[in-house]
């Protein structure tokens, strides 16, 4: 009897005092932080999680990956939505009457953006405490997060106007904030990109010339477009200029059609998707522009209003527009990226990767900062437009005035970057020409208020110190 | 161990044929003395030895004997002959009676048994002069020397199930006793955490369902019948899908997180069926995905316990207050369904075997509107939106056949289902080993037109056998199942528009191009990609009794539980739209879940002056092991491979495992004073590996408590009417560790696509590594009183439940990286409430008529939440509102003049706007949780025929069908009829609003969706079962012929088909109406 009691003691004691019960092993398939900055390797795999989310989503348009072109094309005069009849989300940009529980925005913009926020966070706090992760490496992967949440934000904020700035992953730090202001939203961005300018390297060797990582010249490409929206035509000058002054690094493509391709010397930061991934080895923006075969209907066309706009003989029109003849009526479609679902291939190479930054904008961006600046500048403003010009095939322009040049500009940014991150509507809305614009394209009156998307309902109900945007 | 297993089987089997019973059938009419002696040896076994001259002298005996017992047996057979009997082992000694019994101090040993001569350890042998008394040992022996025992006094014999014996001494030396089950309710057998218990002396609340109940109803998942059964308990069907989960709640909604299950503990056999979740699929909603750990399923889910055969389920136990929960500690929060299954019995070897069929339909249709009114709304919205009937706004006017008319309800779910069940078992045993062997089928084919079936083959087998004069008893019982699902994803076709073109070609491929101007869109793409799973369960324990002395029990109980579980979902090319230039895809889940329990327990019972005092001490170490694998196989360019995944031109892997451990010791101790007061005490320390380290214990405990009032002298007197009066109480802690494993940990894990050849490593999830146990606070008081000899009995029970520092899975803005964190809430929430059930039993000759009665009244409730206007549920919940409460606008009709919407301006600003905007005018609480539900069930008897039906109601709130529809007149949505009560012109007074296509349009009201006008009365009284039967003894056998029908009416104002599942245009669950026999012999 003593015994029997002694065994059902020593057991139950064993099971109060024992931790070891209730002790687990890690699970195979999971590190902690500390683990996952212990190497090189690994730090990389890191870096390689954030652009992977930006270009993969499985055939979704997100916002790192084609939402800014498809949104912003729609919101601004570039696109139609063919599906009218659905409310699908899409018309209500196209309407400029976004309803403030549309899926895209939470689902296509404002979680994926704060995803890759997040996980640059991670990766800067990771690196930062790491003790296996070599220093020079360190850096520059820093510099590359720095990078990355920029762009981030800066679109943020040219979607949303101000927006919360989480700069942790302590969510205990981040869950109520409230909105920062537009500028300091941007103050954010230029902290980040000046420290990257100073981290990152200054070519591409890191893919062997294949520019998908960003380097020096991307961060000082992409502060020269900050620079530009705030209207600070020095430093927009003075950052292109930089980069323009990189010849040996950075030229124009020979024609347009080559302008998007891999080997161009004109990008300067592009992003390679997973051939294996939902758009296989087309670049999702053009997974979703093309349409699927001969006879299909494009989803998304260009309006009349982009259409006219091309002059005879641009390059441009012949290489960037293609059309389809769906149920006899012919729509047309941006022709960038030339494979769509009709001619990809699982697996197969890469023909074309996705442009983030090229030289063309920084030309452009020299062009109207020049413009704005001294009446020195005009000249040197012209110039820059005739070298897009005669690349398309063009005369040069006949611009002689500061208005006319600043008209030309504006429509050598629309020919040039349409259907590109959404240039259109954010150009549309810094020269504060979108509602006059819009209100006549669509035949309805087109308020400030819509020129700002509306914030997730959902983080405005998690965050009671979140405000939504007028007119929501 | 397995050879032995055969073995001890095979003797059990011989000695199984050989049969004691312990009952006697015998007619006889002045018939000679022996004869009837005859009858018992042939019968029984047992010898009967008498002197030749005694026999002779002894007068002839008249008897009717029905299935008597055979002491009664004796006693009639010698009433006046001046003889008695003792009975020694198999032998009973016919002795001539004593002429005149001295009042004096006696000796007298004897043994207990039951009907089929298995000894019961600790039963109470109690004189009652005295109240005092003995516990017999393990061979249900017991020896009242030395208690002061006198020849006139009479002893209360007692054991948990049984009726109590009482037995006049009558000078008798020896006593063999045999206890037969008790049949009232109050004296049944409950099962209970760790052993067994009746409602009589329950301190806790446990509500219990019995075999009987269950064979009534034709169902395939266990739970199902439970649905009205016990008060408190609300069953949900998720899904119209056989395999579907069903969610069972217990005293309502503890959680403030919408993101976890809100599922009780349920143990099979001592086994807790534990899954951990793994597939981030598991909802509060929802319920947990079960063995679905991969989310693939239609069904968005698989229970664990459709691998579960009801009719091999002896009875099912939930376990409701904190007296009955509490020594399962922490994982008792949502209180614990004990299922046990079915096990042998000594006595005579059975054979049992029943099969039924039957068919299920859809009970009702949504009533839609025909070809003629869609079209007439469409023109009607597009004039109003000034839009051109054209292909590009009107493909379904224009490119489409305006007269040709589909019935999509028909073609989704028109088919006839059918239902098919056999079973057979052979059970029996002697009084060392029991044994019981079943095997059992059952199919349901669905209602859907284009889907396979749900199969279910299994095996149930329990082997018990004492050794080592009785002290040592092995028990082992196991449940294989195997389950094959086969089904597609249903579209919700039931608003497609009536003349959408046909869904096959005429080459009998799916009809894309005629779909075409509908911009590809096409929902039948998933007729032709077929979902099958397969889940093969086991489920066993073995536990090993020793009894050290009397009253001192040593055990140790084992148990396993794996399911393995295979789905397949294949999207073969020709299911696309070949426009798109699609590949195939197929898709491959597996989930292995395993679960091991070990518990060694420590048991005493005393007779401890006028009361029985029994303590129990144990431990518990469980593990259990989840995994679940996806195989993604992409890009296949042939149909007729896709069935493997080495052929995929490309493949992606997902895995997801967890393990969980949990340790506990626990202790009870329960003193019952003369089945007067009885206390009862839990405590239980444990341990979860879901927290971190130095968080990971915590302590659980309850008092309960009941007094038997009517055991009183002065009640007798004061309340006559009474035949059982009780009070009882309890309270105490209960925990929850109910989240997902690893939480506290920080996580990043390989996967996704490589960039330029790197494979990414990405962060998971936030971490929270402060997470600690779930605490609930559980007080429930209670008053049963039976009248009538107990034919009447009623319950009141009253309980109030807090739940603190809750697990959830906390909201956090997206801007902060992810949406979500596992975290304790400061919420409190509290759940309170009454149940009721009554039981009549009404006998008079032929008819018998059984009725019962019960339901459940919850009241939900956020009690507090400290700096709650901070929180991220400011603008879903409220203080002092129920969890399950929306906040709505309130809807004010349409405007008769613009047709447009209108709500209640309830801040008078001018503007509708509704919560996140700072200036509400959505201000309506209204509770969408059942506000009462229950059953009522009535049992007739008459001669051989019996006829049972089950009323199943519940009072609440829902959302209407309208609630979930596209506004009328959009492409290319069909409407409810009513919908044809719409706004046309200026003074139209209508249910609808202007038509519309435009969703910009002030008639496209969003608002809609969050006003009242969206909820409506779901309330429904169900017929959730009828059964009749007509019953055959023989001599052979019993058998039996019924017909049972399921979900046969409704009672309800809703509309729609069912106002329990609600979702517009899903799956519905079907009315089943079966035939069948079943047969013992």
């Amino acid at each position: 009897m003593l015994k029997s009691i002694q065994f059902v003691a020593i057991l139950s004691a064993g099971l109060l005092g024992c931790k070891k019960l209730v002790d687990v092993p890690q699970p195979v398939n999971i590190l902690n932080t500390v683990q996952a900055f212990s190497t090189d390797d690994q730090a990389l795999s890191v870096m390689a999680g954030i652009y992977s989310n930006m270009i993969n989503t499985n055939g979704n348009l997100t916002f790192d990956n084609g939402i800014l072109t498809l949104l912003g094309g729609l919101s601004a005069d570039e696109f139609i939505s063919y599906d009218q009849n659905f409310n699908d989300g899409f018309s209500q940009f196209q309407d400029n009457q976004v309803v403030n529980n549309n899926g895209l925005v939470l689902g296509d913009m404002w979680q994926p953006a704060y995803s890759t926020v997040y996980q640059c966070n991670a990766a800067i706090s990771g690196l930062n405490a790491s003790t296996g992760v070599h220093d020079s490496l360190k850096s520059e992967l820093i510099g590359e997060a720095e990078f990355v949440r920029a762009l981030q934000y800066f679109n943020l904020a040219n979607c949303f106007g101000g927006v919360p700035l989480a700069l942790t992953i302590d969510y205990n730090k981040t869950s109520t904030l409230p909105r920062s202001s537009v500028p300091d939203v941007y103050a954010q961005v230029i902290i980040d990109l000046k420290d990257a300018q100073l981290r990152l390297r200054r070519d591409d060797s890191s893919s062997q010339g294949q520019r998908l990582f960003p380097n020096h010249w991307a961060a000082t490409a992409l502060l020269a477009r900050v620079y530009l929206y705030q209207g600070d035509w020095a430093d927009a000058l003075a950052q292109s200029d930089s980069v323009l002054a990189n010849t040996s690094e950075y030229a124009l493509a020979g024609d347009p059609n080559s302008a998007f391709l891999p080997g161009s010397p004109e990008v300067i930061w592009q992003m390679a998707q997973n051939s294996n991934a939902g758009t296989q080895n087309a670049v999702p923006e053009g997974h979703w522009f093309i349409p699927g075969a001969t006879g299909g209907r494009a989803l998304t066309y260009l309006t009349p209003t982009l259409l006219s706009a091309f002059e005879a003989g641009d390059l441009r029109w012949t290489d960037w527009v293609d059309s389809t003849d769906y149920l006899g009526t012919v729509y047309y479609y941006p022709f960038k990226y030339q494979l769509g679902l009709g001619n990809v291939t699982s697996g197969g190479q890469d023909p074309q990767y996705y442009v983030v930054l090229r030289l063309a904008e920084q030309i452009l961006i020299h062009a109207e900062a020049e413009a704005n600046g001294t009446p020195a500048g005009l000249s040197a403003a012209i110039a820059d437009l005739n070298r897009l010009r005669s690349r398309a095939g063009l005369s040069g322009t006949t611009a002689t005035s500061q208005t006319q040049v600043l008209a030309a500009i504006v429509h050598e940014r629309q020919i040039e970057l349409f259907a590109e991150w959404g240039h259109r509507w954010f150009d549309l809305r810094r020269w504060g020409m979108a509602t006059n614009v819009l209100s006549a394209e669509k035949g309805v009156t087109v308020t400030t208020d819509a020129l700002v998307f509306p914030l997730p309902i959902t983080d405005l109900t998690t965050d009671p110190n979140l405000t939504q945007n007028p007119g929501y | 161990m397995r050879l032995s297993s055969i073995l001890w089987l095979a003797c059990l089997l011989m000695a199984g044929t050989r049969g004691f019973a312990q009952k006697i059938t015998f007619n006889g009419r002045n018939v000679p003395l022996q004869k009837a002696f005859t009858a018992i040896t042939d019968q029984t076994g047992y010898v009967v030895f008498c002197d030749r001259t005694l026999l002779a002298s002894a007068p002839q005996v008249t008897i009717a004997a029905k299935d008597m017992v055979l002491t009664d047996f004796l006693v009639a057979c010698l009433k006046g002959s001046g003889l008695e009997y003792s009975i020694e082992g198999r032998m009973i000694t016919i002795v001539r009676t004593t002429k005149s019994i001295p009042d004096t101090l006696h000796e007298l040993e004897g043994r207990v048994t039951n009907e089929g001569g298995q000894p019961l350890g600790s039963a109470n042998v109690i004189i009652a002069r005295t109240g005092y008394g003995t516990e017999t040992d393990p061979a249900g022996k017991f020896s009242l020397n030395g208690f002061g025992l006198k020849t006139s006094d009479v002893l209360l014999v007692s054991y948990v199930g049984y009726k109590t014996l009482t037995v006049p001494v009558k000078g008798r030396a020896n006593l063999v006793l045999i206890l037969e089950p008790a049949t009232n309710e109050l004296d049944k057998v409950v099962v209970q955490a760790y052993g067994n218990t009746t409602q009589r002396l329950a301190t806790g609340d446990i509500g219990t369902v019995t075999s009987e109940e269950i064979a009534r109803q034709p169902v395939m998942n266990p739970l199902e019948a439970l649905q009205g059964q016990v008060p408190g308990a609300v069953v949900t069907n998720t899904t119209g899908y056989a395999s579907g989960v069903i969610k069972l709640e217990i005293r309502g909604r503890n959680t403030i997180n919408p993101g976890f299950p809100s599922d009780p503990l349920y143990i099979i056999d001592g086994v807790p069926l534990s899954v951990s979740e793994v597939s981030n699929s598991a909802s509060y909603a929802g319920g947990s995905p079960g063995f679905d750990q991969v989310g693939m399923s239609p069904a968005g889910g698989q229970s664990p316990l459709f691998s579960l055969n009801p009719l091999d389920i002896e009875s099912i136990s939930v376990l409701k207050d904190a007296d009955a929960t509490a020594i399962y500690g922490s994982r008792g929060a949502n209180g614990v369904v004990l299922i046990t299954t079915k096990k042998g019995k000594a006595g005579r070897t059975r054979f049992d075997f029943s099969a039924y069929q039957g068919m299920m339909e859809v009970p009702r249709h949504y009533d839609m509107l025909d070809t003629r009114q869609y079209v007439s709304i469409r023109r009607e919205a597009l004039n109003n939106d000034v839009l051109p009937v054209n292909l590009n706004n009107a493909p379904d006017l224009v490119a489409w056949d305006t007269t040709r008319y589909t019935d999509w309800q028909r073609f989704i779910w028109g088919n006839m289902g059918k239902v098919q069940d056999a079973e057979a078992s052979l059970s029996g045993g002697d009084d060392r080993t029991t044994f019981r062997v079943g095997a059992n089928y059952h199919l349901v084919r669905d209602i859907l037109n284009k889907s396979g079936d749900n199969v279910r083959t299994g095996l149930n087998f329990n082997l018990t056998h004492h050794l080592i004069n009785e002290r040592l008893t092995l028990s082992l019982t196991g449940t294989y199942s195997y389950v094959s699902i086969n089904t597609i994803t249903v579209a919700n076709a039931v608003t497609l528009g009536p003349n959408a073109p046909a869904v096959f070609d005429k080459n009998g491929n799916l009809n894309f191009a005629g779909w075409e101007p509908l911009d590809g869109y096409f929902p039948f793409g998933s007729l032709l990609q077929p979902y099958t799973a397969v889940t093969n369960f086991l489920n066993g324990n073995l536990s090993v009794d020793y009894v050290v002395v009397r009253g001192l029990d040593v055990k140790l109980s084992l148990g396993y539980n794996n399911a393995v579980n295979k789905q397949t979902y294949l999207t073969p090319m020709a299911s696309l739209d070949p426009l798109l230039n699609q590949l195939g895809q197929a898709q491959f889940g597996y989930g292995f879940f395993h679960n091991v329990i070990a518990e060694p327990q420590l048991s005493y019972s005393t007779l401890l002056s006028k009361g029985k005092l029994e303590a129990l001490l144990g431990g518990t170490t469980q593990t259990n092991q989840t995994e679940g694998l996806t195989d993604l196989g992409l890009g296949y360019n042939n149909d007729a491979l896709l069935g493997s995944i080495s052929n995929a031109p490309s493949k992606l892997i997902f895995d997801g495992s967890s393990e969980y451990r949990y340790a506990g010791a626990f202790a009870r101790v329960n003193y019952n004073w003369e089945d007067e007061f009885i206390l009862n005490l839990n405590g239980r320390r444990d341990g979860s590996s879901k927290f971190a380290p130095g968080r990971q214990f915590g302590n659980f405990w309850s008092v309960g408590g009941a007094w038997i009032f009517t055991e009183e002298a002065w009640a007798a007197k004061a309340l006559p009417f009474l035949s059982f009066g009780k009070f009882r109480g309890s309270y105490g802690l209960t925990g929850g560790d109910q989240i997902q494993p690893y939480q506290y940990m920080s996580k990043w894990s390989y996967g996704g696509y490589p960039y330029n050849g790197v494979l990414p490593l990405t962060p998971l999830s936030h971490t929270d590594s402060l997470l600690h146990w779930q605490v609930n606070r559980k007080l429930e008081g209670a008053l049963a009183l039976g009248f009538l000899k107990d034919r009447i009995q009623v319950e009141a029970a009253w309980y109030r439940d807090r739940c603190n520092d809750q697990l959830v899975s906390f909201p956090t803005p997206y801007f902060t990286g992810f949406n979500n964190v596992t975290a304790n809430s400061p919420a409190d929430v509290q759940n309170t409430g009454w149940e009721f059930n009554i039981h009549a039993a009404i006998s008079t000759g032929k008819l018998h008529w059984n009725t019962s009665f019960r339901v459940g009244i919850n009241r939900n409730k956020l009690l507090a939440y400290p700096n709650f206007d901070e929180s991220p549920y400011v603008g879903s919940y409220a203080i002092g509102q129920s969890l399950n409460a929306v906040k709505l606008l309130q809807w004010t009709g349409i405007n008769p003049q613009t047709g447009f919407y209108t709500f209640a301006d309830k801040n008078k600003d001018g503007q509708i706007t509704i919560d996140y905007s700072g200036k509400p005018d959505d201000r309506s609480w209204h509770d969408l949780s059942p506000r009462y539900d229950g059953g009522w069930t009535n049992t007739f008897g008459y001669r051989r025929w019996e006829l049972s039906c089950l009323f199943y109601f519940r009072k609440q709130l829902g959302r209407n069908v309208y609630a979930n529809i596209q506004p009328p007149g959009t492409l290319p949505n069909n409407g409810p009829t009513a919908t044809m009560n719409h706004w046309s012109k200026p003074g139209d007074q209508a249910e609808f609003a202007r038509l519309t296509t435009n969703p910009s349009d002030p008639s496209y009201n969003d608002f809609t969706y969050f006003s009242t006008g969206a909820y409506t009365d779901a309330s429904f009284i169900r017929l959730q079962n009828a059964s009749l039967s007509y019953t055959l003894h023989t001599k052979s056998g019993t058998f039996k012929v019924y017909a049972q029908g399921q979900n046969l009416f409704i009672l309800t104002h809703y509309d729609g088909i069912d106002p329990e599942t609600q979702n517009f245009g899903g799956l519905p669950q079907s009315r089943t109406l079966t035939f069948g026999i079943s047969c013992n012999l």
